[in-house]
């Protein structure tokens, strides 16, 4: 009986949009399914050449935030999952800089928007930030695997999403896909921002709300406590997300998942207080949106030289126990070399900026492209990028245990 | 009702995007009013109903489907039907290991000249451009790829209700021998389902949704009690344009990996099809009269909802909507080189098979004549056509 009304009101739903003039998405958001576990062994050329885009417009979300909305010349949609990244690569001075940013909209718009934080010392983000419409981007992407899976066979999905300042953007662009296709989903938002003024996309979540009435719920969590703004008061940390997640009802259902995105310090505060909660971890996703410390050499010309010098290098790639052998051509990475031979070996953004490639050098020599994400501490541990490191001869690597494909 | 013209008037009033959305709901309403026998109107409206207008198919949520039929069991497992018992032994030498048949590591480029997915010509872009829509080599390639996607999700679409349809007809058919052969059937629209839609997410990264009028069909044949309804939908209506479908794609694309994934397909298909052909050629004959009209009735006109409908609308929701009208998007793919061949050959395997099982009588002609179908009535049936047989064919042909 349930089940009838539901289907009814979702039959209501489709005739009163479309008497509106709108039509369903014509493509389905793809998720990740049987054969994206494949795919992370078949590196798609869609994914990995460039392409041009042109800004059409720039908003200007809140002092320090705009959001660049690109176009296709052709005007079709974006392929990206929900939560997905893409990089740009700007050129500045002699060298090409890359920068991850999450998509912020849903795929079936026509439109990508990428909203970026001015971070007034960085390199790149004021440099997007000061953009105008008609300007080129140059993007790589999509990438990444903080994207909503399908819910257990059919049931309609509970979502309860973290999002600690601009980590509200791929946050956002599930939100917004879930609630358009999916008649049943419900999402709860817990969003901690410094204050009423930094909140992005204020006027967004409150017209989303309005619109699937019962079906999205927004805790704000600010700073600077605001008149207009009805929210919790503090720092995104352990004890105000406990406070914000007892206002979510969905928190208590057994099927919700938990989709978590900020700052390094707030993320590890948040998982402090879902794991109180007595939250699966295997219902938690996250995502990294800083990429440590960046030093500043560039790759050196005689490196180079070194890691496409003429010759075959054997390489053997242990994953899991099992040891993959195979030969890398001059030039090649060892994540190009290790899946070619069928090495279930992870990555993510395969430009160096994500560190989800990361192995353990035991034998050899490889050149690693800079500047890359790993940290020094990572380097000094001896690991290596498989995305941007090329063999120089011989060698042996070890994709760390809790990083292993399956 | 209201006549053509005074649609178009009451129409032009409103903005694009509505009009565009009265559109559909008309072309609905004019598929059930072509409908002449009242039985296959009620067995198919409920269903119209639920694709065209509710859009059940897209509704974002999994669709719940009713069925009706009956589990025929028998104890005394017979061995009723030699020609279905050869066909079973056929289909377990047949089988094929989709990791390991296909070279899934090729990497596809939807845009690369040397290995296009559909060849020069496929769409007319003079016509695309008399319409106002100019498109520079890039966007003309963007374009043929998400017609290529489109097309090879709707059989993607179409293989999940075939690998339902299957189990279905297995549990209803009278055959002991048949039902042997069917187990074999949901083995391969399962492998199908999986290579369509490994192809689709992992080479061309793009998954539209289902297409409101296979919907239909789809939804028809679930909800039909009757066994050989489902038959003859699935096996022969559905699977037979399958069959011909594959068929244009496979001799027509350069891509190597989708033409190596056709080529198995086809070996199976074909014997799907001869299957629904001999359990259906000996049925027919015990019917009543009356029961044979109503489905020589159905035949046609879910024929006639596969010809006329299949018109890539999700493709013009996702490039032209707000700039072309609709109805000038139909009559551009109705005509469009590619969508009209695909037709062609769609038609040149269906229609010899509806002929070979008796549901072309000489009362029904004119109307396939009509509609322009009855010159497909002089090829092979599947009976008399194996897989191997097909491909030779269709590479004698390209
Ligand atoms: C998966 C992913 C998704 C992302 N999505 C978004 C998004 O949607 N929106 C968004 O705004 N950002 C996003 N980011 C962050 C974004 O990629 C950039 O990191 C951010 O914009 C800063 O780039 P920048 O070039 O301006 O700063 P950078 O020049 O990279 O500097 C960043 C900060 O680090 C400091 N720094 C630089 N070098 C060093 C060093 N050697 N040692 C110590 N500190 C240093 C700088 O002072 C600055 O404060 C995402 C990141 C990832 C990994
Ligand atoms: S895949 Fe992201 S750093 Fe290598
Ligand atoms: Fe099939
Ligand atoms: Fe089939």
């Amino acid at each position: 009986m349930n089940a009838a009304l539901e289907q009814l009101g979702r039959d209501v739903r489709v005739v009163r949009r479309r008497l509106a003039g709108y039509s369903a998405p014509p493509l389905i958001a793809r998720r990740p399914s049987r054969a994206s576990t494949s795919a992370a062994t078949e590196p798609s050329l869609l994914r990995t050449t460039a392409r041009e885009l042109v800004v059409e417009r720039v908003v200007v979300e809140t002092p320090s935030a705009v959001t660049l909305v690109l176009r296709r010349e052709d005007g079709a949609p974006f392929d990206f999952m929900p939560g997905q990244f893409f990089t740009v690569l700007l050129q500045h001075g002699g060298e090409v800089l890359r920068r991850n940013y999450s998509a912020s909209n849903a795929p079936f718009e026509r439109e990508l928007h990428l909203t970026i934080r001015n971070k007034q010392d960085g390199k790149v983000s004021p440099l997007l930030c000061a953009m105008r419409g008609g300007e080129r981007v140059r993007l790589l992407g999509p990438f990444g695997s903080f994207v909503a899976g399908p819910a257990a066979s059919g049931k309609p999905r509970r979502l309860v999403l973290v999002a600690g300042g601009v980590g509200i953007t791929p946050l956002a662009s599930i939100a917004r896909t879930a609630l358009a296709c999916e008649p049943d989903a419900e999402v709860a938002l817990v969003y901690g921002s410094r204050s009423a003024a930094e909140i992005v996309f204020r006027a967004e979540l409150d017209a989303l709300a309005v619109a699937h009435p019962g079906r999205f719920t927004v805790v704000h969590v600010l700073e600077q406590a605001s008149p207009a703004v009805p929210s919790e008061i503090g720092r995104l940390d352990g004890v105000t997300t406990l406070r914000a997640l007892e206002l979510c009802a969905l928190t208590r259902h057994p099927d919700t998942r938990f989709f978590v995105c900020g700052p390094d310090g707030m993320r590890d505060e948040v998982l402090a207080a879902l794991a109180a909660r007595g939250v699966d971890p295997a219902a938690i996703a996250m995502e990294r949106f800083t990429v440590g410390p960046r030093p500043q050499v560039a790759t050196s010309s005689s490196a180079i030289a070194a890691s496409v010098a003429p010759g075959a290098r054997p390489i053997a790639i242990r994953v899991n126990g099992r040891v993959h052998r195979t030969t890398a051509l001059p030039g090649a990475t060892v994540l190009e070399a290790g899946l070619a031979a069928g090495a279930p070996m992870p990555f993510s953004c395969a430009v160096g900026g994500c560190g989800a490639c990361k192995v353990k050098l035991i034998e050899g020599r490889v050149e690693v492209d800079e500047p890359n994400c790993l940290s020094d501490r990572e380097r000094a541990a001896g690991y290596v990028l498989a995305c941007v490191g090329r063999p120089c001869g011989p060698c042996t690597v070890e994709v760390p245990e809790e990083a292993g494909g399956e | 009702m209201f006549g053509d013209r005074t649609q178009k008037k009451l129409t032009s009033m409103l903005p694009l995007r509505v009009r565009n959305q009265m559109d559909g709901l008309y072309e609905a309403l004019q598929v059930l009013m072509e409908v002449r026998d009242p039985r296959v109107l009620a067995s198919l409206a409920p269903s119209g109903v639920r694709g065209l207008v509710l859009q059940r198919g897209k509704q974002g949520v999994p669709t719940q489907t009713r069925a009706h039929h009956s589990a025929h069991f028998d104890w005394s497992y017979p061995a009723d039907n030699p020609e279905m018992r050869a066909l079973y032994t056929r289909a377990k030498t047949g089988q094929w290991n989709s990791d390991v048949a296909l070279a899934w590591g090729t990497s596809v480029d939807p845009y690369d000249p040397a290995t296009p997915l559909l060849p020069d010509g496929f769409l007319d872009f003079d016509a695309l451009a008399r319409l106002g829509i100019r498109l520079d080599a890039k966007e003309r390639q963007r374009l043929v790829h998400s017609v290529a996607s489109w097309m090879l999700s709707q059989f993607l679409h179409g293989e999940q209700g075939a690998l339902f349809a299957a189990a279905q007809v297995t549990e209803a058919v009278q055959f002991f021998d048949g039902k042997l052969y069917g187990a074999t059937q949901v083995m391969d629209e399962g492998r199908h389902v999986e290579v369509f839609h490994r192809y689709l997410d992992t080479k061309l990264e793009k998954l539209y949704q289902v297409n409101d009028n296979l919907f239909v069909i789809i939804d028809a044949l679930m909800a039909d009690a009757r066994w050989d309804m489902k038959f003859l939908g699935m096996q022969i209506m559905v699977e037979g344009l399958a069959l011909g479908a594959f068929g244009t794609l496979y001799k027509q694309t350069k891509e190597p990996l989708l033409k190596n994934l056709l080529k198995y397909v086809i070996q199976d298909e074909a014997r799907h099809v001869h299957y629904g052909v001999l359990a259906l050629r000996d049925h027919m004959k015990q019917l009543t009269d009356s029961e044979k009209r109503e489905r020589e009735d159905w035949a046609f006109e879910v024929a006639l909802l596969m010809r006329n409908r299949f018109l890539a609308y999700e493709v013009y929701e996702e490039w032209f909507e707000g700039v072309l009208p609709r109805d000038k998007w139909r009559e551009f793919v109705t005509n469009t080189p590619g969508m009209h061949q695909f037709r062609q050959t769609m038609f040149s395997r269906l229609v010899p098979n509806l002929r070979e099982i008796g549901l072309i009588t000489p009362r029904l002609l004119p109307r396939y004549e009509k509609v322009g179908l009855l010159k497909y009535m002089a090829g092979l049936s599947a009976d008399r056509l194996d897989g191997d047989g097909l491909i030779a064919e269709l590479d004698h042909a390209a």
